[in-house]
């Protein structure tokens, strides 16, 4: 897990910031607003992903395979319509569809692979957090373990992403994702009762920042 | 349920050739006068919440059906009140259930909700749109009464919205706000704006490549209406058969002008016409 979650593993994760990019650019963001401006993020999206990471394990469980099959591409149709900025759903999609990609290459597994092509048949997404939900249950992590690695590896993600775009030093980062730890706990320990129709997000600011990205004039992230 | 509370219903059906409204149900405090025939075939029918505003503790229901081909047009005859809810009153609740039969087409544009101090309310939309069915839908949602200096000062505010097009959910979107307990002003929420809104837009059936080019044509629309300081817009493609805008304001005086920007742009481009706006002033 340690190897999957790692922010090197070739699937193109370092090319996306998520609208982080154009809130450097169009209002703004600064180093120092990074800690709140990332605990308030794990909050709202952070919140969100985990629960569909943690439903996402748990249909690793379930007895009938067509069940499997109908429960997985609902999840990843749901949480399509919640990503409504574009480049952010897509550039979840990528990452999704190539995490399982990889893992396939990588050993065989009976469960990921129909996973991957009951999604391909009904021209479904397959998003990051669903995926990486799947591969820790299929790996025999538990729960909150994975979700815990899947919230680690987006926080690393965007942290990284910052230090690319803003003047943030590599001590300064990591002290803010160590200072993060608590909230990223709390967060995969509230998901535990998740319940799709109880799901809220609140990130307008984001979602517009993603929204506006295709116009930032120069850009260093696909998304 | 306590004895303040009140439920109001209301049943709306549109039938085409021309359209034509049926009132189903209609129970106080929600209420239809009449319908008013648009330029383009369709009706325009105002919303009347004949209490002024939404009380606490009110249970409303507003249920909309628009048949095959019929074309309605809804809007609200002010902005939609959220008066205070005492302590031992259950939150205020609007349900609002919305079918689009094929080739119907609605344009639902209420006013801005504003959520006074002290109020709680709740509120569910579903819409579900068949093949060709339209959608216009926007929801702005103020801070407070800012006349008066009143800012984030309610209790709850609690919006759940889902689209879905053949039988698939194409945009959820789920927000529960409890300003005393959030801070609103993280850039990774609000940041330094206090009105926000979405608008979507519909047509099902249409090519994916068809919503780039608006979606494309509507960005640039949209960085022209963006003040620094003041307003901002996005614009994206929805996950199939549709659009959606979203916008932030700090003042909020600019979003309703700038929201019929984009419905003309886009009924120009998707139904090759003018847009009518709703008889009533702004």
């Amino acid at each position: 897990m340690l190897q999957l979650a790692d922010s090197a593993l070739p699937i193109g994760s370092t090319a996306h910031s998520f609208g982080l990019e154009t809130l450097t650019v169009e209002d703004n963001l600064r180093v120092d607003q990074l800690e709140a401006f990332f605990q308030h993020f794990l909050l709202e999206t952070g919140q969100l992903e985990s629960c569909f990471c943690r439903l996402s394990h748990r249909l690793a469980h379930l007895p009938d395979p067509e069940q499997v099959e109908h429960q997985w591409c609902m999840l990843n149709m749901q949480l399509s319509a919640f990503k409504t900025a574009r480049e952010s759903r897509v550039a979840s999609a990528t990452l999704g569809r190539r995490f399982l990609q990889l893992l396939l290459s990588l050993e065989e597994n009976s469960l990921l692979r129909q996973a991957l092509q009951a999604a391909r048949a009904q021209q479904v997404d397959v998003h990051y957090s669903t995926a990486f939900g799947l591969v820790g249950a299929t790996s025999d992590l538990d729960e909150t373990t994975t979700v815990l690695a899947y919230l680690q590896q987006t926080l690393t993600g965007f942290v990284s992403a910052c230090q690319r775009l803003l003047p943030l030093g590599q001590s300064q980062a990591s002290s803010i994702l160590w200072r993060l730890k608590p909230i990223l706990i709390e967060v995969a320990h509230k998901s535990m009762s998740a319940d799709l129709e109880e799901l809220t997000i609140f990130t307008p600011l984001m979602d517009i920042g993603s929204m506006r990205h295709p116009l930032v004039t120069t850009r260093l992230f696909i998304s | 349920m306590t004895k303040k509370s009140v439920q109001g219903k209301l049943h709306l059906n549109f039938t085409c050739n021309p359209t034509r409204l049926q009132v189903l149900e209609q129970s106080p405090p929600l209420k239809v006068v009449r319908a008013f025939p648009l330029p383009a075939g369709g009706a325009l029918v105002h919303l009347h919440n004949i209490s002024g505003g939404v009380l606490g503790g009110d249970q409303l229901e507003l249920k909309v059906e628009i048949g095959t081909g019929a074309y309605a047009q809804l809007t609200t005859t002010s902005a939609t009140r959220l008066y205070r809810s005492q302590p031992d009153v259950p939150p205020a609740r609007q349900k609002t259930q919305i079918q689009i039969a094929e080739n119907g087409l609605l344009e639902y544009v209420p006013d801005p909700l504003i959520p006074f101090a002290g109020s709680s309310y709740q509120q569910q939309t579903l819409i579900k749109l068949a093949p060709g069915a339209g959608l216009f839908w926007w929801e702005t949602v103020a801070p407070g009464r800012t006349a008066r200096g009143e800012l984030f000062d309610y209790d709850l505010l609690h919006i759940s919205s889902r689209i879905s097009a053949a039988n698939r959910p194409i945009a959820i979107e789920q927000i529960k706000l409890e300003p005393r307990q959030h801070d609103f002003s993280s850039l990774a929420r609000l940041g330094p704006y206090a009105y926000f809104c979405s608008c979507y837009i519909c047509k099902v059936g249409l090519d994916a490549q068809r919503w780039l080019q608006l979606e494309h044509e509507l960005s640039i629309l949209a960085q022209q209406l963006t003040r620094p300081d003041e307003t901002r817009w996005g614009v994206s493609t929805l996950t199939a058969h549709g659009i959606v805008i979203r916008g932030l304001s700090k003042r909020g005086t600019t979003i309703t002008a700038d929201l019929f920007a984009f419905w003309r742009m886009a009924t120009q481009a998707l139904y090759g016409r003018d847009t009518i706006l709703p008889r009533k002033i702004y």
